[in-house]
């Protein structure tokens, strides 16, 4: 007996590698779907209008968030319909934004020099309320806004207003303000 | 019939044996799957770095395709990366030689960034945390820097006050330092950033 047993350990391990391996994959996988303090709730945020992040130079939201930045957070939820969001025109401070899904991924992301005439202009849609808004377009006219269907029916949209001068975090606060998130009802 | 008793016995026994063995197999297995994931969410994302000297990025982390740990992690930690369209962000936490970035030391931050429209220095505790608060300015970005005729800068992270550009570290403690390029020209795709110089980390004196 005591001769056999140190060899019949090994298929016993080789199993709970075996197991280790499916488990360890798939809760890599299912992580996002289950984590309770992602980004979505951390932030705040909600679908009607922009929440401003505190000043993070006092106190961080994320890991890493710049300091030399002020932010702002919304929400969208295109099952209450199409989301608008818009940044103003500045001339004082360079505004970032990016879109994520409900686990916090970015599916798209852009600033305001990248984006049409100096602002961000984008419209969230789900693919049906993309095929409607795409019927009712003029023929001869290409669209004024970017158009973008999330992986997820909900998420958010985080705004970034740098600090530039002369306007200094004061401007750069009210540039983040200044970002639009508005639902369209259908 | 006492040979036969004796047999069934020890199949009995046997077979609850290799129900015992798969139980505890499974169970070890079970926690070690949910311990490797444990361990490989805590900290940076474990795949798509690039380097640059000390610095490093993780590219991928801001798009759409980032890699299920990248996902992962985002969701734990609550990151909200900076998207390929906005810019690329880097960290150091060793100086150009290797060394871990101690806040009892004096560094010189020096040479030019990529082109970008604004970029940004931010100190942070190692973990990405902001630092206790102390004298002086934690950050600062490339509009604020205080240049020579020429357009060269000198960046001088310290314990103690400076003349010209000084971001202040926590005395003793470990610190990191992020970089983030806003409207760049580097392209995140890459995944190799070698032939890019980013600014050099040098070493001055230490406190004792």
């Amino acid at each position: 007996m005591t001769r056999e047993r140190g060899p019949i350990v090994l298929p016993w391990a080789l199993g709970a590698l075996f197991i280790a391996g499916i488990v360890h994959i798939s809760s890599v996988f299912l992580m996002p779907g289950f984590a309770q303090n992602d980004a979505y709730v951390r932030l705040g945020g909600r679908t009607r209008g922009v929440t401003a992040l505190p000043d993070p130079s006092i106190a961080q939201s994320m890991p890493f968030q710049d300091q030399q930045a002020e932010y702002s957070v919304c929400h969208f939820d295109l099952e209450q319909g199409a989301t608008r969001v818009r940044s103003s025109v500045t001339q004082d401070a360079l505004v970032a934004i990016s879109f994520h899904d409900r686990t916090g991924r970015i599916f798209y992301s852009t600033t305001d020099r990248a984006a049409l005439r100096g602002r961000i202009e984008a419209l969230l849609l789900t693919p049906r309320q993309l095929d409607s808004v795409e019927a009712s377009d003029p023929e001869d006219q290409a669209p004024q806004e970017l158009r973008l269907t999330p992986p997820t029916q909900t998420g958010f949209v985080l705004a970034r207003a740098l600090i530039e001068q002369p306007g200094g975090r004061a401007a750069a606060r009210q540039a983040a303000d200044a970002v639009l998130c508005q639902t369209e009802r259908e | 019939m006492s040979v036969a008793h004796y047999h069934s016995v020890e199949e009995t026994r046997s077979r609850l044996g290799a129900y015992a063995k798969s139980a505890i197999a499974g169970l070890v297995g079970v926690a070690l799957g949910l311990a490797a994931t444990y361990v490989a969410t805590f900290g940076a994302f474990p795949f798509g770095a690039a380097h640059s000297g000390p610095w490093t990025s993780w590219p991928k982390a801001g798009a759409a395709d980032a890699d299920p740990y990248a996902r992962a992690i985002i969701a734990r930690q609550a990151v909200a990366p900076l998207g390929n369209g906005e810019g690329l962000a880097f960290v150091a936490t060793t100086d150009d030689s290797g060394r871990p970035l101690d806040g009892s030391c004096d560094y010189r931050i020096a040479g030019s960034p990529p082109v970008a429209r604004l970029w940004t220095l931010n100190l942070f505790t190692p973990e990405g945390r902001l630092l206790a608060p102390g004298p002086g300015r934690r950050a600062i970005s490339s509009d604020q820097l205080l240049r020579s005729a020429g357009g060269e800068f000198e960046i001088v992270v310290a314990p103690s006050a400076r003349p010209g550009n000084w971001l202040s570290t926590p005395n003793g403690a470990p610190f990191a330092i992020s970089l983030n390029l806003y409207d760049t020209n580097v392209s995140p795709t890459q995944t190799s950033l070698e032939g890019l110089t980013l600014l050099s980390i040098t070493r001055g004196d230490c406190l004792k």
